[in-house]
């Protein structure tokens, strides 16, 4: 349990952190193309204040979108009663809303949620149902409920979504300062000279930093997910070896039809499955006996690692 | 002057702490309550489908009357229990029964294989597992109410405000740290 709440108190550090990140990169990116028109100062303040509004009104209507572009269907309980009967389990453990259920026609192996812990979505393919036991599928979901609680799946729709509105701007910034004609704001001090400097830098590093943030935060994210489902399940075998059967070099984890934008919402990365580079590293890696290389741009950790503290925590005695 | 504004000032500053520490205590008991409650409903769910599961495994296994005389009597305590220190004493008997009822099932093929009898099985399984849970959250929010009622400042306050410790739900002979799990 001490160790449930260390990782969860790090992890909400590092996340509060990332978030501001964001929030500052967007905020120097805007003022960036603001000094094209403005002095320093209401560039600086309009670019922040515009971020910030960006920020709330993403937060407003995220995720609605990720269940449709999953092509699930909604399920009642009459139709899948044990799935709702766990569900409901690490709905009273976790003391969130009950998540609609929804399943996807799919025989790959995963699991997302979306949407936050009062109108919670919840999304199986039918290839995980029939894979995993009950113990199994009660730990995917207590770590699908666990990004509800946790606030993940908004937090990281948000993220995405700066992600995107970064790359659009420092796109149409990229352009005014290439290609600009008159520049109206003749002040030139150090101040001007500084601003300028930044504004080229944010210009170029914000896109890849963002990348670089957005994966970060979704990584974290996972490991936290992680500890609250054992914190919540008090069993971390029942996610071990849900995570052993995904980790399986032969499954095929990739859904049909999951959308890129919400790679960071599955319980394994969805893109990277069946006949990817990924797939055939770790048929190597088993091989070898080799760990795997941790990407920086993953939005999941390996799943080699997840598995292995899990393993300490079934040690330490959950 | 500055004397009577300096005392009425330390008043209102300790009348609006006593109201906080009072509201911090009955939010508490409200949790305490709402935990209790969602407990209540998940045995007096699992006592209802007893008698589904009787008379299913009757039907298939009638001559095994001792094991399902006991998950009868079992549910009767369930029922009849009181306090939550009786509750939960009850509940692990009707776990127990049940578990000598599932494992005598183990002999007879046809009951196993019956769609009536599984679900059954599955709706047990999930009511003892939401008993367990929600446990974890009732006897966390009896823990945070005692200790409040305990200490300083808020222990003067419980007591003119009646506030009288909660039991916690658990059963006279085992731990708070028992793993709550099960498996058929």
């Amino acid at each position: 349990m001490t160790d449930f709440h260390r990782y969860s108190a790090q992890n909400s550090r590092k996340s509060a952190f990332f978030t501001l990140a964001s929030f500052i990169l967007l905020g120097v990116l805007i003022s960036a193309v603001c000094f094209y028109f403005f002095d320093p100062n209401v560039a600086a303040i309009s670019g922040l204040s515009i971020s910030a509004i960006i920020i709330v009104i993403l937060y407003f209507n995220a995720s609605r979108v990720a269940v449709s572009l999953s092509h699930a269907k909604e399920v009642d309980a009459s139709q899948e009663p044990m799935l709702h009967n766990i569900i409901e389990e690490m709905t009273i453990a976790s003391g969130i809303t009950k998540p609609k259920v929804y399943v996807i026609e799919d025989a790959a192996l995963n699991a997302f949620a979306a949407g936050d812990a009062k109108k919670g979505h919840v999304v199986f393919t039918r290839g995980i149902l029939g894979a995993l036991n009950r113990d199994e599928l009660q730990g995917v979901a207590a770590h699908e409920l666990s990004h509800l609680r946790n606030g993940d799946s908004k937090l990281m729709t948000i993220v995405a979504s700066v992600g995107l509105a970064i790359g659009v701007i420092a796109d149409i910034a990229s352009r005014m300062f290439l290609f600009g004609g008159n520049n109206n704001n003749n002040n030139s001090g150090p101040l001007a000279i500084v601003a300028i400097v930044v504004a080229i830098a944010g210009i170029i590093l914000a896109p890849l930093l963002a990348v670089l943030i957005q994966s970060a935060i979704s990584r974290e994210r996972e490991w936290l997910a992680d500890s609250t489902a054992v914190g919540m399940t008090r069993n971390p075998t029942g996610l071990r070896k849900a995570l052993e059967t995904l980790a399986n070099p032969d499954a095929i984890t990739r859904p049909v039809k999951a959308h890129q934008s919400t790679s960071h919402l599955w319980i394994t990365e969805p893109l990277l499955g069946f006949n990817s580079k990924d797939s055939k590293e770790r048929k190597k890696n088993k091989k070898d006996g080799k760990k795997p290389k941790p990407s920086k741009f993953s939005t999941h950790p390996p799943l080699e690692d997840r598995i292995q503290r899990l393993k300490d925590q079934e040690v330490i005695g959950g | 002057m500055v004397t009577g504004l300096i005392i009425l000032g330390v008043v209102v500053v300790i009348g609006v702490i006593g109201f906080v520490l009072y509201n911090s205590l009955v939010s508490l008991r409200n949790k305490v309550q709402e935990g209790w409650a969602q407990i209540d409903v998940q045995l007096t769910r699992r006592a209802d489908l007893i008698p589904n599961l009787i008379s299913t495994v009757k039907g298939y296994a009638s001559h095994e009357s001792q094991v399902l005389r006991d998950v009868t009597e079992a549910r009767s305590a369930v029922q009849g229990a009181g306090t939550p220190v009786e509750a939960a004493a009850a509940n692990d008997g009707l776990s127990s029964a049940l578990g000598r009822l599932f494992a005598v099932s183990e002999g007879y093929p046809d009951l196993k294989a019956s769609t009536n009898f599984l679900q059954l099985q599955e709706e047990l399984t999930a009511t003892e597992n939401k008993v367990a849970y929600a446990r974890q959250y009732y006897n966390n929010a009896v823990n945070e109410m005692n200790t409040k009622i305990e200490t300083v400042p808020t222990n003067i306050i419980a007591k003119f405000g009646s506030f009288p410790r909660a039991e916690y739900f658990t059963a006279p002979n085992e731990t708070v740290r028992a793993v709550p799990k099960v498996e058929f």
